[in-house]
């Protein structure tokens, strides 16, 4: 890690964010499609809202800014966002638009009302949780970014073992079913991943808009390759990219890093969906007779997951 | 309680009316998630009115970032319609973006003055008492004024749009053929969220307004037989918070607007529990005796639509 | 959106009296494909008319077209005259999926929106919307369950409700979209008995989509044989010949996208699927993109 480091043009403090950002933002990006992929950005978003109250509670029951304590804290937060709004779907028969709702509000509020209690408590070294919000790379250190790679790793090494599970559940879920791998596993499975990518970055972009760089990056992918394998990859790169030039950049502008890394991604995919080779808007326009002609164009090309556009209905 | 905190009630009150008359409608239209769209797309709005006009000039604020954010939304939804964004993606996208583009004029161009990240998060409510008004020689809080201003609007439009509102929410098939312009509604309801949204800006923040519209609506979705009471019962949990969560962050000495909406929150998981017909206390013992009528068990959980 | 669906206004009214419903080579695309290829037809007053054909035949696409909820070309006249003059003189039932589940609001409530279009959007509601309320539940047997909650009831007792909605806008021209769907024997039966008697003592007239043919050659006075285009319009008995549902069911010459090598498709009609599925209908339709309703 430290000769990556020391390897970049940069000064010193700035080069561990950039590389640690780029870390978060490979993992988001390379994690990403499983939330996109299958219409689940919005659950995502209920997801990096519920890693508030748990970066809080984590502080209180380390006492200090212990970095591995808070994010354990987020993630089981996160989780939890995850199992209630399933649970609310699955038990109390909410539509998913409810169920998100009331428990991003429910992460949220709880989340607000810890942080608020706790800085009016006068708990010194407090101060930096409201980061927490919208992100503060700056004040990363060697052993984060150590840490943040170390957990990333694992994350892409898991994904890589199960890709062809994952490759299949993504794409036609009954037919997974049916093939033995059992549905709930393999929600469970992509649920954790998400957790841990969204906890991960959560420090760095935010919890309230971690999740545009699980997204961004994976759109912008999409309309590049129809392949999994490569979007997986590209998404990694664009994540990874953006989270680096996006953490660096705010630094040096004073900014808060999330807005930034998060405009940064979302513009690679603007201007994907506008300028890509084929699924672009110009590309479109360019040959609206094939178009209208054939409605295969539309939603689905040739050997592209269809289920991306499927949670729009 | 002191007149102050009185104020703060009041002024949340109002505000929760505001917002749990129009998020009825919209939790039974499965729009829950168009204020958050709404408030996400408000910010940059409100930022750009600030920069133009320089200040905080009430009017100018309603106006332009409600336009602002209802241009957004619409744009937003002729582009999902045209098929090119077609996915809950699209909307994970755009709305984080724009919120980003606030935020970073937040923090660039206006901090410190009256408009800062803090109050982006967590509302001005405290701050509500502070601030009057010359009327006819009394001095009123503003923003009591303006919530009050919300809640009046907003409960005339729903008593005088009240048959197309139900109409459109309960069957839009059947509404249009009998001549109400569906997408006419639609838009209205747009409008008046919108305003409403910038309108709670002041008092809770940009995230929190989520929280106003849904969880006292969801809350009286679990409770209500009738839409009447539906509505009835979203307003009185959103008073009922506000009352609560006044109280406890004078306890706790925590975010108002945080606590209100979190006291909702608890009422919602109360509901959730010991609702008399959809509650999961009775479903669970009284589900298998009697056959609940069968819901679809939602198989696509999270694939929600914010904006649509 | 195809230039199809920027509307070809209507034109000028054929006078046509005598006549529930008529289409003029009415056109209706989704998505660059033609649910509706010119699609005309004549369903007189005063009859039981049922629109049969396979799935994605673009039955539920018709109807709406016809009541201006879809985006159409060509010409629709309904009681012999436009949508808009007559428009207070039809009532819809729309399908169940259309109706927003979960909620909350009673019988009695649902059969008064019925009475919306007569009083207009701020009139109150009479004692004459009351007693016509009541009555149209007591027809469709439900007066019992009007302060009943919609989602405490089954599938059947709500089919009636809206059928008693339909009922109390007393009006001259009843389209119901797949009004048995799901519900059982006995309450269609029942309601089937209803429609008759609506045609044969009252003189309305009702046209529904559906898909159960024996029903239809049974108990209905006229059927509009669909497959993208009308393939027959007539008495049951002539319409349902063996040939013309081989021709509509059998061949199914445009079964989609994926295979068509010249790209011109419009319709999805799959061999393989029964045609006793109303809900893969609208499946079918909506997996390429192109919303049925």
């Amino acid at each position: 890690m430290n000769w990556l480091i020391t390897s970049l043009p940069l000064p010193y403090p700035e080069a561990v964010v950039a590389v640690g950002a780029a870390a978060i933002g490979l993992v988001a990006g390379a994690l990403g499609p499983l939330a996109v992929l299958r219409g689940r950005s919005m659950f995502g978003d209920a997801m990096s809202h519920g890693t508030l109250p748990g970066v809080v509670l984590g502080f209180v029951v380390a006492g200090t800014k212990h970095l591995p304590l808070m994010l354990l804290g987020a993630g089981l937060t996160a989780a939890l966002a995850a199992l209630a709004v399933i649970g609310l779907e699955r038990c109390a028969g909410s539509r998913p638009d409810v169920a998100i709702g009331v428990v991003l509000s429910a992460a949220f509020t709880t989340g607000i009302v810890l942080l608020t209690a706790l800085a009016s408590s006068g708990n010194a070294g407090q101060s930096g949780l409201a980061d927490y919000l919208f992100g503060q790379p700056a004040g990363m250190v060697e052993r984060d970014v150590l840490l943040t790679a170390v957990v990333g790793a694992c994350a892409l090494l898991a994904v890589t073992a199960c890709f062809r599970v994952l490759r299949t559940a993504a794409f036609d879920p009954g037919f997974a079913a049916v093939a033995g791998v059992p549905r709930w596993a393999v929600e469970a499975a992509s649920t954790v991943l998400l957790a841990v990518a969204i906890v991960l970055g959560v420090r760095t972009v935010g919890a309230v808009l971690m999740v545009a760089l699980l997204v961004a990056p994976a759109v912008a992918a999409r309309q590049l390759t129809t392949r999994l394998g490569g979007l997986v990859t590209l998404s990694a790169l664009v994540g990874g990219t953006s989270g680096a030039a996006g953490a660096v950049l705010a630094g040096r502008a004073e900014l808060p890093a999330g807005p930034v890394i998060v405009l940064l991604a979302t513009s690679v995919a603007v201007l994907a969906v506008l300028f890509a080779p084929r699924r672009g808007v110009l590309a479109r326009v360019r040959r609206p007779v094939a178009a209208a002609e054939s409605r295969s164009s539309a939603p689905g090309e040739a050997g592209a997951p269809p289920r991306e556009a499927s949670g729009a209905r | 309680m002191t007149a102050d905190d009185l104020v703060i009630v009041l002024t949340a009150g109002l505000l929760a009316t505001a917002c749990a008359l129009l998020g009825t409608f919209l939790v039974l239209r499965g729009r829950a998630l168009l204020p958050d769209a709404v408030s996400h797309a408000v910010l940059p709005g409100i930022v750009g009115v600030y920069l133009v006009t320089g200040g905080r000039n009430t009017i100018a604020m309603l106006l332009g970032a409600t336009l602002f954010g209802v241009v957004c939304v619409l744009a937003f939804q002729a582009l999902r319609r045209s098929g090119i964004v077609a996915s809950d993606a699209a909307i994970a996208l755009v709305f984080p973006a724009l919120f980003s583009l606030g935020v970073l004029g937040v923090s660039r161009y206006t901090s410190g003055v009256h408009l800062d990240l803090d109050s982006t998060i967590y509302g001005e409510l405290t701050f509500a008492p502070l601030r009057t008004l010359d009327l006819g020689g009394t001095q009123v809080p503003r923003s009591l004024l303006i919530t009050g201003a919300a809640a009046v609007v907003v409960l005339a439009v729903v008593v005088l749009f009240w048959r197309p509102l139900v109409l459109t929410s309960f069957d839009p098939e059947f509404a249009e053929a009998t001549g109400v312009r569906v997408r006419l509604v639609e838009r209205g309801l747009l409008v008046l969220v919108a305003a409403v949204a910038v309108t709670a800006f002041e008092s809770i923040g940009a995230i929190l307004v989520v929280t106003f519209f849904v969880v006292p609506a969801a809350t009286a979705q679990l409770v209500a037989r009738r839409l009447d009471s539906m509505l009835g019962i979203a307003v009185a949990v959103g008073w009922v918070s506000a009352l609560l969560g006044q109280r406890a962050a004078v306890r706790l000495d925590s975010s108002v607007a945080g606590s209100i909406g979190l006291a909702a929150v608890g009422l919602f998981a109360l509901a959730l529990v010991f609702a008399p017909r959809r509650g999961l206390w009775r479903r669970w013992r009284g589900g298998r005796r009697r056959g609940t009528p069968a819901r679809r068990p939602g198989p696509t959980a999270g694939s929600a639509t914010r904006g649509g | 959106m195809s230039p199809l669906e920027r509307a070809v206004p209507n034109g000028a009214p054929v006078p046509s009296p005598g006549t529930a419903l008529t289409a003029t080579d009415v056109r209706v695309g989704y998505g660059g494909g033609l649910v509706l290829d010119g699609v005309t037809l004549r369903v007189p007053a005063g009859r039981l008319a049922a629109v049969v054909g396979p799935n994605g035949a673009g039955k539920s696409t018709l109807v709406k077209a016809a009541l201006g909820l879809v985006r159409s070309s060509g010409r629709f006249t309904l009681l012999g005259d436009t949508l808009r003059a007559v428009r207070r003189r039809v009532a819809y039932v729309p399908q169940r999926d259309a109706v927003t589940r979960d909620f909350p609001i009673t019988a009695a409530q649902v059969v008064e929106m019925g009475r919306y279009p007569r009083r207009g959007w701020f009139r109150r509601l009479t004692e004459e919307d009351d007693l016509a309320v009541e009555a149209a539940l007591r027809r469709t047997g439900v007066v019992d369950l009007a302060d009943r909650p919609l989602d405490e009831l089954s599938g059947g007792q709500r089919q009636r409700v809206f059928l008693a909605r339909a009922l109390a806008q007393q009006a001259d021209l009843l389209v119901l979209d797949e009004p048995f769907a799901g519900v059982d024997a006995r309450t269609e039966a029942a309601l089937l008995d209803l429609l008759t008697e609506l045609c044969r003592d009252e003189a309305r007239s009702v046209v529904a989509v559906h898909h159960d043919l024996r029903t239809v050659r049974e108990r209905f006075d006229h059927a509009v044989l669909l497959a993208g285009r009308v393939l027959a319009d007539g008495p049951p008995a002539e319409v349902l010949r063996p040939e013309l549902l081989e021709h509509a069911y059998g061949l199914a010459p445009l079964r989609g996208a994926v295979d068509e090598p010249d790209g011109r498709v419009g319709l999805t009609v799959s061999t393989a699927s029964p045609p006793e599925t109303g809900a893969a209908d609208r499946t079918a339709a909506s997996a390429d993109g192109s919303p049925d309703r």
